[in-house]
């Protein structure tokens, strides 16, 4: 890759040095020997012209190929997250949303278009989460490459495990429904591996030559994942695969039990075991796949349907059943709106934990791994600390 | 002179074609030993990973082969439980009936068991790297292997697709209703879902409903009524891999109580051209300034400004005609687009002239900043003319300039807006040239979730008569109930140095319903 950098700026740099001496040329030309047979200020504005063209030329073709180096745009810091450190040195990874900002309500600004008219890649989350904006940002970036069934454009929810497909018709009096599933899919640490693997299979296949080194990466990725998941003793002795495959068909504590490992169980599986089965009010249903992998269950949610609002009604009904079955911990991200929660904390000493969802959205989540971490040692935590705590 | 042109040509033509060329013979150069080594590390990370990898493929083949016997077996059950089911139907039902259900039951269990068998190949090739264009790849690279594990991963929880099917097949044996749509519907958790696989284009409706009240008195006016404005179809799909169509036709009351039917929009738009460019043909709203090409629900108000309304006609500027767009390319890496229409102005715009066709040019210009993550600032520039030659030519010109505020975390619930438009227009009326101007300044304000409050300051004169103008003030308050459906309320105060309808004033309040059914639009920033 280094040689082809000094390759191509070698040929760039003649180009301009020798359109540069055309010029001079050129101006010699106009200024001294020959006769003019236009008027002097037409050769001026011609010479400005053509100066301004190559300007805007060079310009154009030095901010298009970065040599060496994907250029990934995510429409969430997560997949950028996980893109990042598939790609490693070989990929500059950027994301539409910020990690504080609510996803499904972003507004397709022409500056996005900017973004996604340089990406060689453009990963969605899919499942309709950007319905209402991707498309607007794809046809305004005029970037024939990311286009939807091109190589350059990645769905990540391919062949991730999805939650909550509904069965029947969906219609908009069920709220906010994504008809293929709950796109919140990002925080089942088992999806993050296979969108790991979905994402190096896509840049291997963009860009073949560093196809080794992504292969790596993913698999330095997914053992570092395995590690946290379930602690760097366990993996050693069973196998991040075997782990996985135990952890998926719901067999794992048996086997660890069989095997007389169970007090080896580390990271956020051993950190969650003990809340196995607690109950949880969350704010929207964006929490439905780490509940699932962490055996939480979601008791209610603050709004009455996805995307709807919390109503007064609705509140009440929720005291209730905090109360009734003694629920202690109210999970809610950082963009939305906690009167409400904390009104219900009032009423009941219910816990409203405030946690971001997505990388970025807080100091501490700064990449996947450490964004589950402080989900997980927030949770955790506060099951820990007696209820009736207010969370400040 | 002609041979610094063929300098400067060839100049340009160098610098174009040196980067591709740099791309091409770039990868042949790379530094000798190292390159060795790397390819020989490569070269067996590829072994090993090649050896996983049939491995991989042997051990999903074997738990394919399980997973198809179950299947069959499971098809077997089904069928005989459809069997049996249908000779109870035969039995209790009358004749007629008899022959409708068992339609549905044949049609159902077609469904049914292309579905299951749709099932099977899905697991076998929910490796996101199955597809035909990636498969090449997947022989080469080393990458590949780590897919195919996910896709083994995502074959194991087939007992669940398996119960699925099980439940599906007791519910089609239990009511034998419309199954069709249940048989589609039901699929194992990993599968990319169905709907939207048709051809069809994405349908919306949507409609908007005024409730007036107003002070003129005269009878020939829209008094205090109902109305229902607007009933807007809209049609939106890919053409094919270079174009997408959108098209809008919009049902409507005119103020003469008259309802109309109108293609308000129909555009092909092709994304694929070179350079960089965009094209649309067809009837499409005009890009002049900011509102005009934002559709009736779209806008914050009411109705469209008073300068739009005197300029353009009440529905604003739109036309039959062709469109091309670019980037232009800054040092600045900002969105700055030019664009130029040529088209046939609708009738009751400025440009029209009675007897014949007016071909109209557009230039307009814009331009976008982001002042930071949450606010935003526009800048737009239009002109444009209708050249003619016996005192019928018209030109009008505008400027915009937007401010938006969204803060990144509470945007949910925060939003500020700030925009401001100013227009002139020459026309050559029978007497004089006529020199008219206007201009509107609005804002609105989020109050919460679902709340917005928002008004608008209206001046303009009147493009055919330069000494008459009007001005308005006007305020909103909305109710966003969902993204679908909001409810506004808007009073308007009118002065005129003329008189419309019998009076100089006017007082009007408003209640304004819009909702939209159908597909999902995204919504311009």
């Amino acid at each position: 890759m280094k040689a082809y950098n000094t390759l191509s700026d070698f040929v760039r740099s003649t180009a301009e040095y020798g359109a540069i001496g055309r010029l001079v040329a050129f101006e010699r030309r106009a200024h001294g020997c020959a006769p003019l047979r236009c008027g002097q200020r037409n050769v001026q504005i011609l010479k400005i012209l053509c100066i301004v063209l190559s300007v805007a030329l060079i310009a154009a073709f030095c901010g298009v190929s970065h040599a060496g180096t994907l250029n990934v745009v995510t429409t969430t810091t997560d997949l950028r997250a996980i893109a990042q450190a598939v790609g490693g040195d070989h990929v500059k990874a950027t994301s539409i949303c910020e990690g504080n900002q609510d996803p499904h309500f972003i507004q397709a600004k022409p500056s996005y278009m900017m973004v996604a008219r340089k990406a060689d890649l453009w990963i969605r989350i899919g499942m309709e989460l950007e319905i209402g904006w991707e498309g607007l940002i794809l046809d305004g970036s005029r970037n024939q490459k990311i286009q939807p069934g091109q190589p350059g454009h990645l769905d990540a929810s391919d062949g991730i495990l999805r939650l909550e497909v509904p069965t029947g018709k969906v219609t908009r009096e069920m709220g906010d429904v994504h008809p293929e599933g709950n796109p919140h899919y990002w925080l089942d640490p088992f999806n993050a591996r296979i969108i790991a693997g979905t994402i190096a299979a896509r840049l291997s296949q963009i860009d073949p030559t560093d196809a080794a080194v992504f292969g790596a990466n993913l698999a330095t990725f997914r053992t570092a994942l395995d590690e946290r998941m379930f602690g760097p003793q366990l993996v050693k002795e069973v196998g991040g695969d075997k782990l996985w495959d135990l952890e998926t068909k719901g067999q794992l504590s048996g086997y660890l039990k069989e095997k007389n490992l169970a007090g080896q169980l580390g990271g956020w599986a051993g950190a969650m075991a003990p809340f196995r089965g607690q109950q949880i009010v969350t704010f929207h249903r964006s929490w439905s796949y780490f509940v699932n992998r962490f055996g939480l269950t979601v008791a209610d949610e603050m709004e009455p349907k996805p995307g709807i609002p919390p109503s007064p009604g609705h509140a009440l009904e929720i005291i209730e059943k905090v109360k009734s079955q003694k629920i202690r911990v109210l999970l809610m991200e950082p963009y939305y709106n906690r009167q409400a929660p904390d009104l219900i904390a009032g009423k009941t000493g219910v816990r409203v934990l405030v946690c971001a969802n997505s990388v970025d959205g807080e100091p501490a989540a700064k990449d996947y791994l450490s964004m589950v971490d402080n989900v997980v040692n927030k949770v955790s935590a506060a099951f820990k600390s007696a209820p009736g705590q207010k969370e400040k | 002179m002609r041979s610094n042109i063929v300098w400067a040509l060839l100049t340009v033509l160098l610098l174009t074609a040196s980067p591709s060329f740099g791309q091409q013979t770039a990868p042949a150069q790379d530094n000798g030993t190292s390159l060795e080594q790397t390819v020989g590390s490569l070269k067996q990370q590829m072994d090993d990973q090649r050896k996983a990898f049939d491995a991989k493929m042997q051990e999903m083949q074997s738990q394919m082969d399980a997973m198809r016997q179950q299947m069959d077996e499971e098809r077997k059950k089904f069928d005989d439980r459809m069997q049996e089911t249908l000779r109870q139907m035969r039995e209790t039902a009358a004749a007629p009936t008899v022959e409708s259900s068992a339609e549905a039951a044949e049609t159902a269990k077609a469904a049914a068991s292309v579905e299951s068998s749709a099932e099977v190949a899905a697991t076998a090739e929910a490796a996101p790297d199955m597809e035909p264009s990636s498969e090449a790849v997947r022989e080469t690279t080393a990458a590949a292997s780590p897919a195919v594990e996910s896709s083994a991963q995502t074959a194991q929880p087939s007992a669940a697709e398996q119960a699925e099917n099980e439940a599906l097949a007791a519910e089609v044996a239990k009511a034998m209703a419309p199954q069709q749509q249940g048989a589609q519907q039901v699929q194992p958790p990993m599968r990319a879902a169905g709907p939207g696989q048709s051809m069809n284009p994405d349908i919306s409706f949507i409609a908007d409903v005024l409730g007036h009240l107003t002070s003129q008195g005269n009878k020939a006016q829209p008094g205090n009524e109902f109305i229902f404005r607007e009933g807007e179809l809209g049609l939106q799909s890919r053409i094919d891999p270079y174009a997408k169509a959108d098209a809008f036709i919009s049902v409507g009351e005119e103020p003469d109580g008259e309802f109309t039917t109108e293609v308000e929009e129909a555009y092909a738009t092709f994304l694929t051209l070179p350079w960089e460019l965009q094209m649309k043909m067809g009837r499409f709203r005009v890009d002049f300034g900011k509102t005009n090409p934002v559709h009736l629900h779209a806008i914050p108000w009411v109705q469209y400004p008073l300068v739009i309304q005197k300029f353009f006609g009440d529905d604003g500027l739109s036309g039959d005609g062709v469109s091309v767009s670019r980037l232009i390319p800054n040092p600045w890496d900002k969105y700055i687009e030019l664009e130029y229409q040529l088209f046939n102005p609708n009738s009751e715009s400025l440009y029209a002239r009675p007897d014949e066709p007016t071909m109209t040019n557009l230039l307009h210009l814009k331009s976008f900043f982001d002042l930071s993550k949450s606010s935003t600032l526009e800048f737009g520039a239009t002109g444009s003319g209708a050249p003619g030659t016996n005192g019928e030519a018209a030109y009008a010109e505008g400027l915009d300039a937007t401010y938006k505020w969204k803060p990144t975390q509470e945007g949910l619930y925060k939003s500020f807006l700030f925009q401001n438009e100013i227009m002139a227009s020459q026309k050559d009326a029978s007497e004089a040239r006529q020199d008219a101007w206007g201009a509107y300044s609005a804002t609105e304000y989020q109050l919460s979730e679902r709340w917005f409050a928002g008004a608008r300051y209206d001046f303009t004169k009147l493009p055919e008569n330069e000494s008459l103008h009007e001005n308005a003030g006007s305020g909103y308050l909305t109710f966003r109930q969902t993204e679908f459906c909001f409810w506004r309320f808007g009073y308007q105060y009118n002065a005129r140095n003329y008189k419309e309808a019998g009076s100089f004033t006017d007082n009007q309040l408003w209640i304004q319903l819009d909702f939209a059914i159908g597909a999902h639009g995204a919504h311009k920033y």
